[in-house]
């Protein structure tokens, strides 16, 4: 059976994959955007738009601060480095998916962890 | 793979240029080309590599949305909230100072008004008025001359000050304006038999007439005053051809061309006390006329989305 991925879900959690992956080092969109498609083995393929408008999101709650690179021909590349507050945000959102997984699983499955 | 910096550059291109926007089409070539790059490493022809790269990308004219959005935000910001930085303290005793002038005279004249009823021998009513009028002219013309310098050399986010000597002019013309109008109806009131309005309009000529041409000189001979930002916005917001600005001009002439007639008119007809209302009709008249070409505007130059 063919399995579908849950966009819209995923859609929600950009901003937490995005501060993971600044999370091994600074990168840049076209970077952060392969990485998605790679770790997903090619399930996942982020749109631009969204993308973009994470960066910006992010950046405006100081969640992560950008610079320009330095290359020398072409287009230069923007990068993005993750903050110390973006660090807590993303600890913060890791801890409110677990919890969040706990009660979908609670909700969706057959039995009833919580108990009645 | 130049041509990705022009494919950018065409997909923004109904988007004011700002360094928001400049920055992130950077930005967004840089993407483009790194994943041309990628998609020509997987064995792509560099045309459909191109085709493949920039085929999702639509939606980011959404995102140029947001950017012009928040930079409009940030200049009427600058230019609306921020003015305690141009306030001093001695100008804003200065405003204080006129304002208690003038609601002092609010206050003492409606207090002239009112108490004259309790004088038997001053109650007739013709001698009513005097008093309310009497004090306005001791005061009002004061506060608003201070009032007018005040505005006029206070330096805005959008507007450079005006030179104090020119407010000084500015501030006579309105003082002696404002004294003039008072008078009539002082002099109306106070003075009795059929002369009397013919005498009151007769005070006109001394004061206002003359107040009208100063300011209408002042006026005339007026320089922009608007910040090099303020006038590119202006330029590039509000009317942004010159036929569109000329028709407006002519159309706001027209309205209180018809509103300064209806006004006179109504004046002789029904009586000056009540012919000021004609102009209360000119305001929303003109802002109505401003909302409907600003709006004809919005949709001639709505940018296209794709």
């Amino acid at each position: 059976m063919e399995h579908q991925l849950a966009s819209d879900l995923l859609r929600g959690h950009t901003d937490t994959i995005i501060l993971r992956l600044l999370l091994d080092g600074d990168s840049y969109g076209f970077e952060i955007y392969s990485k998605i498609l790679e770790r997903t083995g090619e399930q996942h393929e982020i749109k631009e738009p969204t993308l973009y408008s994470s960066f910006k999101r992010l950046e405006a709650a100081g969640c992560v601060a950008s610079y320009w690179g330095d290359e020398t021909q072409g287009a230069r590349r923007k990068y993005y480095r993750i903050t110390d507050a973006g660090r807590r945000v993303f600890e913060k959102n890791v801890e409110d998916w677990n919890f969040t997984k706990r009660i979908m699983d609670t909700l969706l499955g057959t039995e009833y962890i919580g108990g009645i | 793979m130049q041509n990705t910096k022009s494919y950018v550059d065409s997909l923004f291109s109904a988007y004011e240029e700002t360094k928001d926007l400049a920055d992130f089409k950077e930005e967004l070539t840089g993407y483009l080309n790194d994943k041309i790059a990628d998609l020509v490493r997987k064995g792509l022809e560099e045309d459909e590599a191109f085709k493949k790269a920039t085929s999702e990308l639509g939606g980011v004219s959404a995102l140029a949305d947001e950017i012009s959005l928040k930079k409009k935000q940030e200049v009427i910001g600058e230019a609306f909230m921020d003015v305690k930085h141009f306030m001093k303290p001695p100008r804003i005793i200065a405003y204080i100072v006129c304002g208690l002038l003038l609601s002092f005279s609010a206050i003492s004249s409606a207090m002239a008004f009112l108490g004259n009823d309790t004088v038997p021998e001053l109650a007739g009513k013709n001698q009513d008025f005097t008093g309310l009028f009497g004090v306005l002219l001791g005061f009002v013309p004061l506060a608003l001359a201070g009032f007018t310098w005040l505005g006029l050399t206070q330096e805005l986010p959008a507007l450079y000050p005006m030179s104090k000597k020119r407010a000084v002019w500015y501030s006579i013309g309105t003082f002696v304006l404002s004294f003039g109008v008072i008078l009539v109806p002082l002099t109306y009131f106070s003075a009795s038999g059929e002369e009397r309005a013919i005498s009151a309009i007769a005070t006109l000529i001394p004061f206002v007439l003359p107040a009208i041409g100063l300011l209408a000189f002042l006026v005339l001979t007026e320089k922009d005053r608007l910040k090099p930002w303020a006038r590119r916005r202006q330029e590039a917001e509000l009317f942004i051809d010159p036929v569109t600005s000329a028709r407006f001009g002519l159309f706001v002439g027209a309205i209180w061309m018809s509103a300064i007639a209806l006004g006179i008119l109504s004046g002789f007809i029904i009586g000056f006390k009540f012919s000021w209302i004609a102009f209360l009709f000119a305001i929303p008249a003109q802002l109505c006329l401003q909302g409907v070409m600003m709006k004809n505007r919005k949709q001639e130059h709505q940018p296209v989305k794709s």
